[in-house]
């Protein structure tokens, strides 16, 4: 089976692609700031504004910092946010998801409507509102968007497991004499959870994109520390988006390129764990 | 012979719950009051057509379903109440035979795994020497070496529909269902599915419980014919008898219904009005007698009582 999914894996091209991309995006956002002796918080007193040029290879901020630096440093926190909100999702999602597909009756619907609260709320809304009250750490937003995130990996696994259970050959394991028990983790979670994979890399990429946008409001990552949202932040100024697009285009680009790739991973991922669709 | 399973009086209800409005609660009576026994090494026919009850029925057989009412007896001990791990050694002497080979096999398991598991599950044998067993019997069922390592979806409905058998058969149960086992074939593979079914009762002594719509399909398998009608089993008797002198109104409008393969054959169909009732509201006195081209008052009033008109054949009649 494992095989048989790095096979699948690889005729996906965008996905292979990506993940080519990616590896390369995270190796460069450790390597080079050891390289290139960047560091993010040192402040040039005498280029503040500056564009491109040698020593300065993406020019540097308002404050005379190294755009190349703060965005390897940007993107270290990014990532790191993205991919540890989307963890914490996945760790109160399945758990949720299992129980309320399941079991029928009250323990099933007092989840599913305490999800449907969830998603009924604006999600910009509610992080704003819950950065405001618990404080703008890094690891404060990462909780809070892992938190508000749970809903949509529970309601996939709920979905798929309700419709697995009702299928023949979970009745046969009852035939069999297996435990419901046995029959909902051995039979039923490995079919139902596949598309959950999908979920998480979007996931990723969806709380990049809510964390850059609470940074370009300013509720996010606070500077002195880098993010690519905090870096885009800049572009609100006229001058600076007319005249200067050093100091905000890297910072988009880097988040568009960085948000496609890990969702055609996740592309790639889903049709590679199903058995059902054939290679041609 | 001897009597495998005997099934007394069951009865299965559902409770609907009402809709918002109020409307539409009551309780269905699936399976009303059944009797009937299969004997060792017998194929019996349960014939009806579609929500009738004979999935539900089979169902309850199996333990799959609690009973309501009434006593199922597997080899002379009474199974309808046993739970847990008790039911352990029932399971391992009854197995179901699904309709759709499909969804029948888990899609992450090898057709390999999936035929050996029951082994395994039981505790009949340990891994290794069940994987033995299971390739034995996957050659028997006529699925040779290249397949074993194919995933369900990778084979065709009649393979699948070979290894769903392979995989009910594997642990030598008394008692199997079979819930429509070729409705989902095609005419070619029927035959086939049919012939192999045919070949592992007379090599184990298996007893069949053919659920089927399709009277051609049962004629071929059964020697015994149970005709079901809204819950109730309204005729019982041999195939040559249910073939040749059909008593019920009902029975004679089923047969009826078989297609006879020549053209210039001058048939007349029986043609019944209207549909299966609603079994929330079954009818009062007989539950046929809404369509029964012979219906009288006594008919709509009283309910008929199963009488036996010899040769152990009973029909369910005001009027035999």
């Amino acid at each position: 089976m494992r095989k048989g999914f790095l096979r699948r894996f690889m005729h996906h091209v965008p996905a292979l692609v990506s993940v080519i991309v990616l590896l390369l995006m995270v190796l460069a956002l450790f390597l080079l700031p050891v390289i290139l002796h960047l560091d993010p918080y040192t402040t040039d007193m005498l280029a503040m504004n500056k564009s491109p040029r040698p020593g300065h290879i993406l020019g540097t901020d308002a404050t005379g910092r190294n755009i190349l630096a703060r965005l390897c440093e940007g993107g270290k926190i990014s990532l790191y946010i993205g991919v540890g909100s989307a963890l914490i999702s996945m760790l109160i999602g399945i758990p949720l998801g299992l129980i309320a597909g399941g079991t029928k009756g009250f323990w099933s619907s007092l989840i599913m409507r305490i999800s449907d609260m969830f998603l009924s709320f604006p999600a910009m809304i509610l992080v704003l509102v819950s950065v405001a009250m618990f404080g703008s750490s890094v690891s404060g937003i990462m909780l809070i968007l892992g938190i508000l995130g749970w809903p949509a990996p529970a309601r996939l696994l709920s979905a798929n497991v309700m419709s697995e259970r009702e299928k023949s050959y979970v009745m046969s394991a009852k035939l069999l004499g297996r435990s419901n028990t046995y029959i909902l983790f051995h039979c039923i979670l490995p079919n139902a959870i596949s598309p959950l994979w999908t979920s998480l890399a979007f996931r990723i990429s969806q709380s990049m994109i809510l964390e850059s946008g609470l940074s370009f409001l300013g509720a996010g990552v606070q500077p002195p520390l880098a993010s690519w949202g905090n870096m885009m932040q800049s572009a609100t100024s006229l001058v600076v988006l007319t005249t200067r697009p050093w100091q905000w285009l890297p910072a988009g680009l880097c988040l568009i390129v960085s948000v496609i790739c890990i969702n055609f991973v996740g592309e790639g991922i889903r049709d590679a764990l199903d058995p059902r669709l054939k290679l041609n | 012979m001897s009597e495998l399973l005997r099934a007394t009086h069951v009865v299965k209800t559902y409770t609907v719950k009402p809709g918002i409005t109020g409307k539409g609660g009551g309780t269905l009576h699936a399976v009303d009051d059944v009797s009937f026994s299969v004997r060792k090494s017998e194929s019996v026919g349960l014939v009806g057509e579609s929500g009738c009850g004979k999935s539900t029925l089979g169902r309850c057989l199996l333990r799959l379903e609690n009973l309501d009412r009434g006593s199922i007896a597997l080899e002379g001990q009474e199974i309808q109440d046993i739970s847990g791990k008790d039911l352990l050694p029932v399971r391992k002497r009854m197995q179901l035979i699904f309709q759709d080979p499909y969804s029948a096999l888990n899609p992450r398991d090898t057709i390999l795994k999936s035929v050996a598991e029951p082994l395994q599950a039981f505790g009949i044998k340990d891994r290794r020497e069940s994987l033995e067993e299971a390739r034995s019997f996957l050659s028997y069922v006529g699925l040779g070496k290249s397949e074993w390592s194919k995933y369900p979806h990778e084979l065709s409905g009649g393979q699948r529909q070979r290894v769903v058998i392979a995989r009910a058969m594997i642990s030598s149960p008394a008692f199997v269902v079979c819930d429509e086992p070729v409705s989902a074939l095609d005419a070619s593979i029927r035959a086939q599915v049919l012939n192999l079914m045919k070949r592992l009762q007379q090599d184990t002594g298996v007893s069949y419980l053919f659920i089927s719509h399709d009277l051609s399909v049962v004629r071929f398998l059964c020697t015994r014919i149970l005709v079901m009608y809204l819950g109730e089993i309204i005729e019982e008797t041999s195939r040559e008898e249910l073939y040749s002198h059909p008593m019920h109104p009902y029975t004679k409008a089923l047969l009826s219904s078989i297609p006879i393969p020549d053209v210039t054959h001058d048939r007349k169909r029986i043609l019944l009005p209207g549909e299966l009732p609603d079994p929330m509201h079954p009818p009062e006195g007989c539950r046929f007698a809404p369509r029964c081209p012979y219906a009288t008052d006594l008919c709509r009033k009283e309910k008929p009582a199963s009488r036996d008109i010899g040769d152990g054949h009973t029909v369910c009649c005001h009027h035999i």
